[in-house]
């Protein structure tokens, strides 16, 4: 870490306070509604969580205060991190406990919903983390303080205090289907980039043989990349209805101008070029000398591939899987547009029905997954990197 | 041992190398020597044909090497370059231990040849075997990769500027080790390099190229005293003679005895290790027209002016080992 991230931390740690104190004045923050379909006036976070809305405004000022103070790193990164990560928890449960409250006054078919400064208090606390963190090393006690927010939200989720929330119902209510779509998306997600994969992996190879077959190769994948999913999805529709009505066995299989089949298919086509990309740029760059000792020592081409080119390009060819991933699982959203089911379907079922928190049951997994995928795959590619360096 | 019939590369309109016939004895060091362009290089990788010759052959032990399988021929001739082309990706006894395992040598086998190597070339096998290639300096890492090419105990080596990137101390030491390890093994090598010093110290056998040309080859002797052209005898320039001495020891020369009477007390002493060069030195130096050479303190006899020439026409050099490079008895 260098001085100057070390001093840009307090900039964004501090800029990550201000964000949540204003996050916690600006007048949308809770939306009290008699019924999930009437629309309702929000009200900030400082006025709906009553005296907490107090303690909220005063952990972000501590916060922000103690992130520009003198105090030694260790302990500057060590308060600041547990303030950025009480006040987002701090917010999710106490809106849980006025959902409560609401829902006793108001009735069953009472819905509290999270407003946008929620969220935005969400990242000003994740803003607040990431700055403060830069001033900790590597270890448990960076890991646990980083990641003790999410696991309290996760209690509160588990334990059931969040029931009354708006989100919490729309989940009450589509529990069955959300783990059909939940599974399904995932399963989109895995067999897309799997098919990336092992396609990225073969043609960044082939572009790395030669000028004109990495012309070729990524002349193809740079107009797959840059053409819209739908546009891509309706240009292939007509294709897949055609082999589907001449051949028996897509048709037995599913096969439609809708439907999983264009979905994996273009969700695969993206997934291929962050690691095709990756690939071939880790391959071209190997020390053309050790390639060359490899040879002349009597490697086969296949030996060179297994025991030399792939294990030294593999942290580059991970860093592309992890784009891949993270770019899948929010992509997958399309399935639920063209009849293929995911998380995407609550997305454009609560558009249509303009149902905020359906749709919210969408996105949140979405990201969840996202991040979640982004964090293992990083720590995945610093074991190898580690293990490289000192084993 | 290895033998080049007429052989020729052609690179569109280019000829890197042109109609080289050269043979090398086995157990010879062979240097290919030559400004840089000269083709020494391509001709090296035409040997385990890591380029394919445009015309003409390659004899190994009489045998044509286009009809053998180009892996295999390779792992019979050890192969070291000037970056050393150490995998990072693996320990340096898994380096090492390279051919042998692409041979399919049992575990017990590789593992103590593995041993040895590490040995031979000076390195601790409990330290360095473990290492990764990133954490070894420059000489160490060249070193290695002289283990690696004799793992499998190949016949042959080829060797493109192996110590080229080294610093001038360590590359000296490699280059008296390479020619202990040559002579103990009788290896034959095949040495690449655009160092003079260099090619004269290890050289049995000299092959001078220019424009992909053999100019001459021969012992470095034969191109000091009878140069083919003005370009052999530019491109050593004046120095050559007193880099041939250096190639030569007071061990070969016959030594004339000591007068009966004490007279020669007062003569220079010098060990019998020390190269001609600075048995020349030491006589200019002092003046004296005689030394003593001594043989672990002991005065085994005298050498003047004429005997030293005399071992230098007879072409001999050192005995193995002996030589220290260091003039002076202690």
């Amino acid at each position: 870490m260098t001085d100057a991230v070390r001093t840009h931390a307090k900039v964004v740690a501090a800029s990550g306070s201000v964000l949540g104190i204003t996050g916690a004045f600006v007048a949308h923050g809770l939306i009290f509604r008699p019924n999930r379909i009437v629309n309702a006036d929000p009200v900030s976070l400082w006025s709906a969580l009553g005296t907490w809305g107090w303690v909220l405004v005063a952990l972000w000022v501590a916060a922000g205060m103690l992130a520009l103070s003198p105090l030694s790193e260790r302990t500057r990164g060590v308060l600041v991190t547990i303030l950025g990560g009480a006040a987002p928890a701090l917010i999710i449960w106490r809106c849980g406990a006025e959902a409560a409250a609401y829902a006793a006054r108001a009735g069953d078919v009472a819905r509290t919903s999270l407003g946008a400064t929620v969220w935005v208090s969400l990242f000003a606390g994740y803003m607040v983390i990431f700055a403060a963190t830069a001033w900790l090393s590597p270890g448990p006690l960076r890991a646990g303080l980083t990641y003790a927010p999410v696991l309290a939200i996760a209690a509160l989720i588990a334990s059931g205090s969040l029931g009354e929330l708006a989100i919490a119902r729309e989940y009450a209510n589509n529990a069955d289907s959300f783990a059909r779509e939940f599974r399904l998306h995932l399963t989109y997600v895995a067999a897309s980039v799997g098919i990336g994969l092992v396609a990225g992996l073969l043609l960044g190879l082939l572009a790395a043989r030669g000028r004109s077959l990495e012309a070729g190769v990524f002349g193809v994948l740079n107009v797959l990349q840059v053409l819209p999913t739908l546009a891509f999805i309706g240009l292939m529709s007509p294709v897949l209805a055609s082999l589907s009505d001449h051949i028996a066995l897509f048709a037995r299989w599913g096969v439609r101008g809708v439907g999983w089949a264009p979905v994996i298919i273009v969700l695969s086509a993206y997934a291929v070029y962050p690691i095709a990309r990756n690939t071939h740029a880790a391959i071209v760059s190997l020390d053309p000398g050790v390639l060359d000792a490899a040879q002349g020592i009597g490697m086969g081409k296949l030996r060179r591939l297994a025991e030399i080119e792939l294990p030294l390009a593999m942290p580059v060819i991970i860093a592309g899987l992890r784009i891949a991933l993270v770019q899948t699982t929010a992509g997958a959203i399309v399935a639920g547009l063209v009849g293929g089911g995911g998380l995407g379907t609550f997305v454009f079922l609560g558009a249509g029905e303009t149902a905020t928190d359906l749709i919210l049951l969408g996105v949140l997994p979405i990201v969840a997954l996202a991040l979640m995928f982004d964090r293992g795959v990083l720590a995945l590619q610093r074991a190898l990197g580690d293990r490289k360096a000192h084993a | 041992m290895i033998e080049t019939r007429e052989l020729t590369k052609r690179y569109d309109g280019f000829t890197a190398v042109d109609r080289v016939s050269l043979s090398v004895a086995e157990g010879q060091f062979a240097v290919l020597l030559g400004p840089s362009g000269s083709g020494k290089t391509t001709l090296l990788r035409m040997l385990n044909r890591m380029v394919e010759p445009t015309s003409g052959t390659v004899l190994v032990n009489g045998q044509d090497t286009a009809g053998m399988q180009a892996e295999a021929l390779r792992r019979s001739m050890g192969y070291v370059i000037q970056s050393t082309g150490l995998f990072p990706n693996m320990t340096i006894r898994r380096n090492v231990a390279t051919v042998p395992r692409l041979l399919g040598w049992d575990r017990r086998r590789t593992d103590k040849r593995v041993d040895e190597m590490l040995e031979l070339v000076g390195l601790d096998a409990k330290t360095y075997g473990p290492k990764r290639p990133d954490e070894l300096s420059g000489g160490e890492a060249q070193r290695v990769g002289v283990a690696r090419a004799l793992a499998a105990d190949p016949p042959v080596l080829l060797m493109d500027e192996p110590f080229g990137a080294v610093d001038p101390i360590t590359r000296e030491h490699l280059q008296i080790e390479m020619k202990r390890i040559q002579r103990d093994l009788r290896k034959t090598v095949v040495f690449v390099t655009h160092d003079i010093d260099e090619a004269v110290l290890l050289a049995d056998s000299i092959a001078l190229l220019r424009n992909g040309q053999v100019q001459q080859s021969g012992t470095p002797e034969d191109l000091w005293r009878r140069p083919a052209n003005d370009f052999v005898r530019d491109f050593f320039g004046e120095n050559l003679g007193l880099r041939i001495m250096a190639r030569h020891c007071l061990s070969d020369v016959e030594l004339d005895a000591l007068p009966p009477d004490d007279s020669w007390h007062t003569l220079p002493a010098i060990v019998h290790g020390a190269t001609l060069k600075e048995a020349l030195a030491e006589l200019v130096g002092t003046g004296a027209e005689r030394l003593v050479v001594t043989v672990d303190g002991t005065p085994k006899g005298t050498a003047d002016f004429a005997s030293l020439m005399r071992a230098l026409s007879a072409g001999v050099q050192c005995a193995d080992g002996v030589r220290t490079g260091r003039g002076r008895d202690a």
